[in-house]
């Protein structure tokens, strides 16, 4: 449902629910994703993980793998270049530590790589496995963050790994940004308020796993076709690694089967690599879904404690946020993350002039944490919307009016975007846009907020109870990203749009192409998009942090303004025409005395009729945004408790979201619902476990729950349209904001129910049941 | 899945697939196969599909008051069987249709769901309330056994050598009889970290006989012959449901596993039974 | 061993091991449609009408299903799966569409058999077509659409 904003929407393309421009080969079944490609002559590689948590390699033999018929070659760190680097599909310079290795000599989780085979076939590559003969010396894991600091014992005690902020107390990052004088405003406070909540270790669980595969093509350039969010950070860190010019490199992303942040990395690209230059055949690696949920990348665990100073009346004066996040084995993504707890939390609430944000990511030798949806954002809010709620009790004030007293306007900044950026500092900025009150007023409407005290179940056994929660997250990086866009225009008035920008299932092949097609006056049908190919797209930073639709976005928007203008120039020329006086609309060339089909205009151009002004229209532009206005939501939840077993069931699902125009409406809507049900997962079900060796106990879906169909709730998402000046046709972000709410929301919920206290998800029937016993 | 599979075979008979499974070879029967998906076993084996000896014939004779399922009807035939959905309320179907996920169902049989059956099985729950009576083929007979001696050895053994023909359900005193099912999971597909099942027979709310049976205690499906006995005579009502839950939670064996402790079992256990018997009341009483 | 089947109305005899699983002697034949994505029987992407029955291809020994009749996708060409295209594509039920072939083929199966479900029943039968694009939303939305459309009818 979309709730537009004051002045009536005047698009023609953008702001309307088209169907999205891939559609048809995905509803055919159409072999579009990297695992549906058959290569001739190619091999097939496997995996072999370390039993162990934390150990060193002290032999590989691989004499009798080796013979096995159909085993082509075997990798490991004896025979590939020891280079320093970070897995963390970022810009670059990468904010992550430089910690990890193709295959190192040592091994810091159960699950990490120790060996590959390439093989003739899976039979092949299973029985190559094996036979490769490991000796291990084992040393003492270390598994409880907490005793991360303070352990003898040193996960990265490498010489060669650089960017770890303290190696010997395993501290890969560590953020402390400090605003006026907290604690000091936190003493003299009416009313101070804490929260100190922990999350849990939860996979993205895309449906199609890591897959990957590597050729060299009739020149002898490595080809790279992958499942993954960032083709131009892959090329960059493979021309690094494998000590190969970029221009020597060509990745391709397909279709991607779901990503949610998981694919923002150099998983197998390099194994591939490596195997295709020293076999010289294609080499296809797919992980197994054990496979993915241990060997690739999961969300950073972390504890977060908030502590609220505020007056009477419930305004806020001071807040400290102190964050632990668990960074697992390698440091990927561990500094950006841990930052991203605080920025994207705490501008939120600029009413408190004084802020501290400590945060501290250390190593454990457990299963990798990196790039997932919300990006540090859900476990911020958790603790702070729960302080939220609590400082609204503790004030007598509603849970709305505790936010519509606190939280950021228009025209409003936070001293905290100028201080907290990703890894670094950020930059100031203004918030052109906030729809936040409406949304909270139109979510509340919704969800009936104002009667809720009336509404008892039938059944005394069950409470009910109604939660909120509220956040921002960004749109992209200032300053760090970059997007580039190129428009050709065809002889029948259609444009081929080129984007480096990766639609990873999320639908920017569309909205980009809506963008063009708006301001070039044209329907969707007449752009032609092709994306993330880096022999033939401009450069984009890849899909994350929110940036497609805005910093993407700009650059289509800004190469077609350019476009726009060689058009009507060319034809101004022609024509004898003022250019001031032309426009195009409707497929049309609209000039003052002249008007032309631009299929005809653009058939003229590229023919013998215009001589020796013969030309090629094209036009490309580049775009690194200055801010990242944030999009901003109201979560509502509705539930009933049954007291006598904790079940939690949630019945209404209410999400009011101001993301600037929503360029599709049905796409937009689409990431909301996605990430909601994914939040309700992270909320009730899911959890990575481990034995006390660090071996993780559920790796599949058998054990590790994800919502079905009929797990979810009544959903409800409402577009609340705003118009952001700097975006795109007024167009912010609304990828990742979703996820956000439905912990602190739940966690709220149950507490207005039956009055526990919620602070380590999965809320499961039994925990909740353990909770009510007390 | 199984990972070493060496031979398939398509016996043309009953007689045929027995045969088959007698020689040296380590051999499983096959209907719908999502039993055997579930092992990781490396081990060699044979398998003899028994899919297409006819087993799968599923007919409700109203007059005898008599449902027979042939062993390899899948789960979701059953479900979707009109004559079924009205038996007993709908009890039939609606647990059934709690098992697994539409796919599985399509698949799975019933008789393949008594062979060897998981601990957490809704199928022997299911059953166990019911006057059921397995038809199978062993050692070159017929045989049939009344269904609540799975729990005797010699009969467990013989099931897991033998071709399962068909069961059949004796619905004698339909229409004073009631029943509910309950499933306790983790999220909706999933299989049951506690199932309980509960059939009364009563007279005008007055019970005549009753049933209880729980299973994924963690362990397999057994029935509460103490609470069954002390709500006999007793009249439905929701005190009487209470005192049910109560003693039931007392009288199952419950123990730990992975999903869930004994100690939340026994809450479950408590309000499953309750909330079955107070369902039963509720329907009798309309 | 042969296997013999139909699929997609074509009669193919095809090559295969006897512990092999239709999931894999089906992409290997070239109906990559059918996807892997657990190979466990939870997610659903691999499945296929097995003689109008909507199964998990990866728990299905493909030895099982010699003589039957199977249909992917690829092989659904009539009203209703056009209907059901259309309206997944109108709708915005489509993400990433991995999961897409598999959620295709229950929602055909059950509208096969039940023109007119309640969303109960819509969401039972999707019960086994794990998404994590979409929330699940607009796909029980598109298949409410043609249901009423073709009730229409």
């Amino acid at each position: 449902m979309v709730a537009t904003k004051e002045e009536e929407s005047s698009f023609d393309v953008v702001n309307r629910s088209l169907k999205r421009v891939d559609g048809k080969a995905l509803v055919n079944g159409k072999p579009v994703f990297a695992g549906d490609f058959d290569y001739q002559n190619g091999l097939v590689a496997g995996l072999l993980e370390s039993p162990k948590a934390h150990a060193e390699i002290t032999d590989i033999d691989t004499s009798e793998a080796e013979k096995v018929e159909g085993v082509v070659s075997i990798l490991h760190h004896g025979n590939v270049p020891r280079v320093p680097h970070t897995t963390a599909g970022q810009g670059y310079p990468e904010p992550s530590p430089y910690d990890a290795y193709v295959f190192d000599k040592k091994v810091r989780f159960v699950g990490d790589r120790v060996a590959t085979v390439a093989g003739e076939s899976k039979e092949a590559v299973e029985g190559g496995l094996k036979k490769i003969y490991v000796e291990y010396r084992e040393l003492e894991p270390v598994l409880d963050p907490k005793q991360s600091a303070s352990s003898e014992v040193t996960i990265h005690d490498e010489e060669d790994s650089t960017g770890i902020y303290d190696p010997e107390r395993n501290v890969a990052a560590n953020v402390d940004i400090e605003v006026g004088d907290p604690e000091e405003t936190l003493q003299s406070s009416d009313v101070v308020v804490s929260e100190k909540c922990r999350t849990q270790f939860a996979q993205h669980a895309p449906i199609e796993p890591h897959v990957s595969t590597a050729y060299m093509d009739e020149n002898d350039r490595l080809v790279v076709r992958t499942s993954t969010q960032v083709p131009f950070h892959v090329r960059r860190i493979l021309s690094q690694i494998l000590d190969i010019p970029i221009s020597r490199i060509r990745v391709v992303k397909p279709r991607v089967g779901g990503a949610f942040g998981v694919k923002q990395e150099l998983l197998l690209e390099d194994i591939v690599a490596v195997f295709a230059l020293r076999t010289g055949r294609p080499v296809t690696m797919q992980y197994s879904r054990k496979e993915e949920f241990v060997s690739s990348r999961n969300r950073h665990p972390m504890e977060v404690e908030v502590k609220l100073g505020a007056t009477d009346e419930g305004k806020l004066e001071a807040i400290t946020m102190e964050a632990l996040s668990n960074t697992g084995a390698y440091g990927a993504h561990s500094l950006t993350v841990l930052s991203n707890v605080g920025s994207k939390t705490l501008p939120l609430y600029n009413e408190a002039p004084d802020v501290h944000f400590l945060g501290n990511a250390v190593y454990t030798n457990l299963p990798v944490p990196g790039a997932y949806r919300g990006y540090g954002a859900p476990q911020g809010y958790f603790s702070l919307e729960r302080a939220m709620d609590t400082l609204a009790e503790a004030v007598g004030k509603d849970p709305i009016e505790i936010r519509k007293l606190n939280h950021i306007r228009e025209g409003e900044t936070s001293p905290i975007f100028e201080k907290l950026g990703e890894g670094k500092e950020g930059t100031v900025q203004y918030i052109n846009s906030c729809k936040l009150d409406r949304c909270m007023d139109l979510g509340a409407e919704a969800i009936d907020w104002e009667n809720r005290k009336d509404k008892e179940p039938e059944d005394e056994n069950r409470a009910k109870g109604f939660g909120l929660a509220v956040n921002m997250q960004g749109s992209g990086i200032p300053l760090v990203d970059l997007a580039g866009a190129r428009l050709k225009l065809n002889e029948d008035g259609s444009f081929n749009l080129y984007v480096g920008a990766t639609d990873i299932g999320t639908g920017s092949d569309t909205v980009l192409s809506q963008m063009a097609a708006e301001n070039l006056g044209v329907e969707l049908d007449d752009i032609i998009v092709y994306s993330s190919d880096t022999d033939f797209t401009p450069f984009d930073s890849g899909a994350y942090a929110s940036s497609t639709t805005y910093v993407s976005g700009n650059a289509v928007r800004k190469a077609s303004d350019k476009i726009k203008e060689k058009i009507i120039d060319a034809f101004a020329e022609r024509y004898e025409e003022d250019p001031e006086e032309v426009s195009l609309e409707n497929g049309q060339i609209i000039g003052k005395d002249t008007k032309k089909e631009l299929a005809e205009f653009a058939l003229a151009l590229t023919s013998g009729e215009m001589e020796a002004n013969q030309q090629q229209i094209e036009a490309s532009a580049s775009e690194v945004p200055e801010e990242s206005p944030p999009p901003f939501a109201a979560h509502f939840v509705e539930l009933e408790v049954d007291k006598r077993t904790g079940e939690i069931e949630l019945q209404r699902y209410v999400s009011a979201v101001d993301c600037g125009t929503a360029i599709n409406p049905n796409l937009a809507e689409g990431q909301m619902e996605g990430a909601i049900v994914n939040g309700i997962g992270y909320a009730l079900t899911e959890e990575m476990e481990f034995t006390s060796d660090g071996r993780m106990t559920n790796p599949s879906f058998f054990d590790y729950k994800i919502p079905n169909t009929e797990d979810i709730p009544d959903i409800e998402v409402i577009l609340v349209e705003s118009s952001e000046p700097t975006g795109p046709m007024g167009a912010k972000s609304v990828g990742e904001i979703g996820i956000n709410g439905a912990i602190p929301a739940i966690s709220n919920a149950v507490r207005d129910a039956v009055g526990i206290q919620l602070k380590n998800p999965p809320f499961t029937p039994e925990k909740v049941w353990e909770k009510l016993k007390d | 899945m199984l990972k070493h599979v060496t031979d398939y075979h398509y016996p043309g008979s009953l007689e045929e697939a027995a045969s088959l499974h007698d020689r040296e070879s380590r051999s499983f029967f096959i209907a719908g196969g999502t039993a055997l998906a579930l092992s990781d076993s490396k081990r060699p084996v044979e398998l003899i599909d028994v899919g297409e000896l006819g087993l799968d014939e599923l007919g409700l004779d109203e007059a005898e008051g008599k449902i027979e399922i042939g062993a390899t009807t899948s789960i979701q035939r059953i479900v979707e069987h009109q004559g079924i959905k009205s038996v007993l309320n709908g009890f039939l179907s609606e647990s059934l249709e709690e098992i697994g996920s539409y796919p599985i169902r399509n698949a799975g049989t019933l008789g393949g769901s008594l062979v060897r059956p998981f601990p957490w099985s809704d199928v022997v729950t299911i059953l166990s309330v019911l006057d059921t009576e397995v038809a199978y083929f062993h050692n070159g007979e017929r045989k049939t056994r009344d269904f609540s001696r799975l729990y005797e050895d010699d009969f467990r053994s013989e099931l897991n050598e033998s071709v399962i023909e068909k069961l059949s359900i004796d619905l004698e005193d339909e229409t004073s009889a009631a029943a509910s099912f309950r499933k306790f999971n983790r999220s909706e597909f999933d299989v049951a970290a506690l199932n309980l099942a509960c059939r009364i027979n009563h007279d005008q709310g007055e019970i005549v006989e009753a049933r209880l049976a729980a299973g994924a205690r963690p362990m397999l499906a057994e029935r509460a012959n103490e609470v069954e006995e002390e709500l006999t005579g007793e009249k439905l009502g929701p005190e009487l449901a209470r005192k049910a839950g109560n003693m039931a939670a007392q009288v199952f064996e419950l123990g730990d596993d992975k999903k869930i402790s004994g100690e939340y079992r026994e809450t479950l256990v408590e309000k499953m039974t309750a909330d079955a018997i107070k369902g039963i009341y509720q329907e009798v009483s309309t | 061993m042969n296997l013999e089947a139909t699929i997609n109305g074509e009669e193919l005899t095809l090559e295969v091991e006897p512990g092999e699983v239709l999931l894999d002697v089906l992409r290997r034949n070239g109906f990559k449609s059918v996807k892997e994505g657990c190979k466990t029987g939870d997610c659903g992407a691999c499945m296929v009408l097995v003689d109008g029955r909507a199964m998990t291809s990866c728990t299905l020994f493909a030895a099982q299903v010699q003589g039957a009749e199977i249909k992917t996708v690829e092989g659904l060409n009539d009203e209703l799966a056009e209907s059901l295209r259309e309206n997944f594509l109108d709708k915005g039920a489509v993400q990433c569409g991995f999961c897409i072939p598999g959620v295709l083929i229950s929602a055909y199966s059950l509208l096969s058999s039940n023109a007119d479900p309640t969303e109960e029943e819509i969401k039972a039968a999707l019960d086994g077509n794990l998404c994590r694009c979409t929330g699940y939303v607009k796909q029980i939305e598109a298949i409410k659409e043609t249901a009423e459309e073709l009730g229409d009818s």
